[in-house]
């Protein structure tokens, strides 16, 4: 005779020796709400190599009693999504652990870098200052030289040197603002002259550019004129 | 000489044992079912021992806080009181080169108007180039973090959350990156309310936040379950603690002493007589269990 066979879930490892706790589900139909209701019971099963985790799926076999309460032993593990977490537990805990000391190391690195940042750009601007202003070559100038890697001082390479982030990032701003400016620009003028309109979207490979919704239209252009750009 | 002591002492022993009346008559066990019995009963205590001491003892790790000296959370809030680190995105360099084009510019206007004064130039003395520093510092003080206010500090500290969770560059909304930044307002505002315990609008927020934090890792760990342990490794908190049912009540406050020693929940009588012959079941089994 066939040995009795279930499928269920491992839900305590760990606690007993060489035995874990499995759930399992069946369907029992229930007369009375004419309707199959789910039924759970928990077995002791035996795991002889204690490897299955919390968590794994398993299929139990009838065995002999093994004990009072332990009558069925692990047959295979048929997902072994417990001892997958228990692995990547394992290895977050190494990972983490390195990537905190590097973390911390930089911070600290950090610290001291602020620390020891002397103000030596307002020193060196009145130095250069006092050199154009009086044209002659003062001994520091050579080493401020070396140290901003330039050649010759004008009022330009000052200016350049004293240059803020700032500048930089408005200059960008103005720039996209242009582009989104002819961008709109021309997609208004596609809408409005619908050969055109048609023509390009054929061109990107649109069948029947007059069936489409206005506003769907006026997105495709937006989307083509933007990659022609 | 010995010899006839003992046995005048046992002459002298015997008719007083004689005299005691014996209230069972039956041998002292030693049976094999006796002993069998008796080890069965020891090895019972200390499993009840063993049980009850798990029951009452509480998971080590506070599901609110974490694990304590967790570096991800002592780096973080060490990064808001950073006195040499600049509030509101402003960068050290920047405001340096700000200062000194200042000077430049004031330089450059009084030789303009023609001004051949030496002593008029900013910074040709020493006198000129203390006051400068004093200028720099002065602003250095007013910029950094340690004066900065908590909400500055709070957004700074939210960014680099962000930047050392994120999956790619850019990344806001991945559900690492939320925990990571719900961690760090948790850490926030339950100091805050360590400090004002009447703060009930904040209480429940944070009690939320908590909720909100375990409700993303549990779907972190059905989607990404590597990712999901790396990010509770990192925040300090354990599987247990994101998995099992949690409510930041008094019950919680009062166990894992988020307001020091204060009594929150003031137990029955029945309660505490309970809780006291547990106490002393357990002792008593454990001085057994030494036996």
């Amino acid at each position: 005779m066939a040995r009795q066979n279930f499928v269920g879930l491992v839900v305590s490892q760990g606690k007993m020796q060489k035995t874990v706790k499995v759930r399992v589900e069946t369907k029992v139909f229930n007369k009375r709400i004419n309707k199959e209701l789910f039924h759970r019971k928990d077995y002791l099963v035996h795991d002889e190599q204690a490897v299955s985790r919390e968590g794994d799926l398993v299929r139990i076999e009838a065995t002999r009693p093994l004990s009072r309460r332990k009558f069925f032993s692990v047959a295979e593990i048929l997902k072994n999504k417990g001892q997958q977490f228990a692995l990547f537990e394992s290895q977050a805990k190494t990972q983490v652990m390195q990537e905190e000391a590097q973390k911390t190391r930089e911070f600290l690195e950090r610290r001291r870098a602020h620390e020891t940042n002397e103000s030596v750009l307002l020193d060196d601007v009145r130095t250069i200052q006092q050199a154009l202003s009086q044209g002659q070559d003062a001994e520091e100038l050579a080493e401020i030289k070396a140290r901003y890697g330039i050649e010759h001082f004008t009022p330009d390479a000052l200016k350049q040197l004293l240059q803020l982030d700032v500048l930089a990032l408005e200059k960008s701003v103005v720039v996209q603002k242009s582009k989104i400016d002819t961008v709109q620009a021309r997609v208004s003028e596609l809408l409005q002259n619908e050969q055109d309109g048609d023509l390009l979207l054929r061109q990107h490979g649109v069948e029947d550019p007059q069936t489409l919704k206005s506003n769907i239209k006026k997105n495709l252009l937006r989307k083509y004129v933007m990659q022609e750009l | 000489m010995k010899l006839p002591l003992a046995g005048l002492q046992r002459q002298w022993v015997i008719p007083q044992i004689a005299q005691v009346r014996m209230f069972a008559s039956s041998r002292p066990c030693g049976g094999h079912k006796a002993v069998k019995f008796l080890k069965a009963q020891k090895k019972r205590q200390v499993n009840q021992a063993k049980q009850l001491k798990l029951k009452t003892a509480l998971d080590t790790i506070d599901p609110v806080f974490g694990r304590s000296n967790t570096p991800f959370i002592v780096r973080a809030m060490a990064e808001m009181k950073e006195p040499k680190v600049l509030a509101q995105g402003y960068e050290n360099q920047e405001v340096e080169k700000l200062l000194a084009a200042v000077e430049a510019a004031k330089r450059e206007q009084i030789e303009l108007s023609g001004f051949n004064n030496t002593s008029l130039m900013p910074g040709t003395n020493e006198n000129g180039s203390e006051g400068l520093a004093s200028q720099r510092e002065s602003i250095m003080r007013i910029l950094s973090m340690r004066n900065a206010s908590n909400k500055d500090a709070m957004k700074l500290v939210v960014r680099q959350a962000r930047e050392e969770f994120q999956r790619f560059e850019g990344d806001t909304g991945s559900s690492e990156v939320q925990a990571a930044i719900m961690t760090v307002r948790i850490q926030n505002l339950a100091k805050h309310i360590q400090e004002n315990k009447n703060d009930h609008k904040n209480t429940r927020i944070l009690r939320m936040l908590v909720q909100q934090r375990q409700n993303i890792l549990r779907y972190l760990k059905r989607d990404k379950p590597e990712r999901y342990f790396w990010t509770i490794q990192k925040l300090g908190l354990s599987d247990s603690a994101v998995v099992s049912e949690f409510n930041m009540d008094r019950r919680y406050m009062q166990d894992y002493k988020f307001f020091g020693d204060r009594i929150l929940i003031k137990d029955s009588k029945k309660v505490a007589d309970q809780k006291r012959r547990d106490l002393r079941k357990q002792k008593r089994s454990a001085r057994r269990a030494q036996l």
